[in-house]
């Protein structure tokens, strides 16, 4: 992604700040401080800053120095992201935070997303948004942590979530939990019988001579890289452990 | 390579435009033809369902023309004909979502990769009458022997004519020989008298077409229905081959018996 400006993007992994593409590194620093100015402290006191720098080639020493200019107007950076080279030492980590690592595009949407996290053993909680209603061919909700839908998802209806789907009924459309990268996240239905089935980048259907009704309630997840479809019951949710 | 762009139209609804569109796609390809079927119905598609593709849509038209996809991504290879391809519609959009001038560039681009760009047009004449017929080089009218049905096929023929589509084909849908033979159906010949222009197929009524629409196989796969022979015929004569047309004649009493009973097939 190729940007004029500095970009500020909340999420509920931080702050990230995205550097636009430009070489000059001079005028790439006067940008940053002109954004960092426009906040009038916004985000001072904030603890997990992550300084995504998209494409560019820079060197430590110019990381090291943006990470300087962004903790100095309060913000503190937890992490680096992005780059060219495949290594770097750790620049924040050298202040007993997390090191810097590198973080791969999406095969489904080839764009680069602020909330690309590595594979974590849990799934995350979270905001949840309940929809107390059937959804119909052609509706579509969008969610961007977990959906719990209290009624039907029909054919040709879907549901994205940047989290898990709970289908408290039938679930015959399209359900996209996990967008963009999180593996993590699960799709639970009374009735699973969706026409696909994605999870991240991951897509599914089912095969093509099965039309089978399913008695009890199900699970998608992703297992060793593929979606696969098991039984509710027995099934031990690994959620994310409660913040202290 | 510039392949044909056709239009399958009809003004009418439920006359069989989109079942005509896969039948005829599908006995192209099987004949060999590299074809792409687009569904043109944004908001309500149905080729998907009648091809039963329906679950391997992951891009769709609207988001080959935003750029959000290559085309390439969005076309769909039918599971049973390897030459035969579908760019679904987008289902939570209406007609509104695309511009005439879009449909024009995206068929002229597949008319460079196929022999045959078969658009499944939507009812009406509005908004998306006029996107699906602005790429087309042909049309194909469906109709079936009903007054109303004739009577909104000679208002698109007219319509065609303005935009410059001359000479569309009909295909005559869902005829019933008994009901024709007793006088209580337009036949064949009342139709054309109307309509002046070339047939190209008379479909009879088939139960097999609903089997098979609910099942997502075309009937044209489907060797024993009449149907599906009417449907490759037509295929036959777009190809521009001389082939007789299927006889009407309703099958005799022990046919049916035979037929009844899984043999005279």
């Amino acid at each position: 992604m190729k940007t004029e400006d500095v970009i500020f993007k909340g999420t509920g992994h931080g702050i990230w700040i995205i550097l636009p593409y430009d070489e000059d590194f001079v005028r790439l620093k006067n940008k940053l401080v002109a954004k960092l100015e426009g906040t009038n402290g916004f985000f001072a006191g904030a603890t997990r800053g992550i300084l995504d720098i998209g494409e560019l080639n820079l060197e430590e020493d110019d990381i090291r120095e943006l990470v300087g200019i962004i903790e100095s107007f309060g913000i503190s950076v937890s992490r680096v992201a992005g780059g060219i080279e495949d290594s770097f030492p750790a620049i924040a980590g050298e202040r007993g935070r997390k090191g810097i690592f590198r973080e791969v595009g999406g095969k489904l949407s080839g764009r680069r997303g602020p909330i690309r996290k590595k594979r974590q053993p849990s799934i995350p909680k979270g905001e949840a948004m309940l929809v107390g209603r059937t959804l119909r061919s052609g509706q579509r909700i969008t969610g961007p942590e977990n959906v719990v839908l209290l009624g039907d998802i029909n054919p040709g209806a879907e549901v994205v979530a940047g989290g898990n789907i709970i289908v408290v009924g039938s679930l015959r459309g399209v359900a996209h939990a996990g967008v963009p990268n999180n593996l993590n996240a699960v799709v639970v239905a009374l009735k699973f019988m969706p026409t696909q089935l994605r999870i991240a980048d991951l897509i599914a259907r089912p095969p093509d001579d099965e039309h089978k009704v399913p008695g009890s309630p199900e699970v998608a997840r992703v297992k060793n890289g593929r979606i696969v479809i098991e039984a509710y019951s027995g099934w031990k949710p690994e959620l994310e452990e409660e913040p202290t | 390579m510039s392949g044909k762009v056709m239009v399958v139209t009809s003004g009418k609804g439920g006359v069989g435009k989109t079942t005509a569109a896969a039948n005829i796609g599908c006995a192209l390809a099987v004949r060999g033809k590299k074809v792409a079927l687009v569904d043109a119905d944004i908001g309500l598609r149905n080729l998907d369902i009648v091809l039963g593709l329906e679950n391997r849509i992951v891009f769709d038209i609207i988001h080959a023309m935003e750029g959000r996809c290559r085309l390439r991504q969005a076309l769909i290879r039918d599971k049973r004909v390897q030459t035969l391809f579908l760019l679904p519609a987008a289902q939570s959009k209406d007609k509104d979502a695309i511009q005439p001038e879009q449909m024009k560039g995206l068929t002229s681009e597949l008319a460079d990769d196929f022999d045959y760009v078969i658009l499944d047009c939507p009812a009406g004449i509005e908004r998306g009458f006029k996107n699906a017929i602005a790429g087309a080089g042909t049309a194909l009218i469906i109709t079936t022997p009903e007054v109303s049905a004739v009577r909104d096929a000679d208002r698109i023929v007219g319509l065609l004519e303005a935009e410059g589509i001359e000479k569309p084909k009909l295909v005559i849908n869902r005829l019933r020989p008994d009901m024709v033979k007793r006088g209580d159906m337009l036949d064949i010949e009342d139709v054309i008298d109307i309509l002046a222009i070339d047939l190209v197929g008379v479909v009879p009524d088939d139960e097999a077409v609903i089997t098979s629409t609910n099942r997502g196989e075309p009937v044209v796969l489907n060797g024993a229905s009449r149907a599906g022979e009417a449907f490759r015929r037509i295929a036959a004569r777009i190809e521009g081959e001389d082939v007789p047309f299927l006889s009407m004649e309703i099958p005799s009493f022990w046919v049916r018996i035979k037929r009844f009973l899984g043999a005279g097939k």
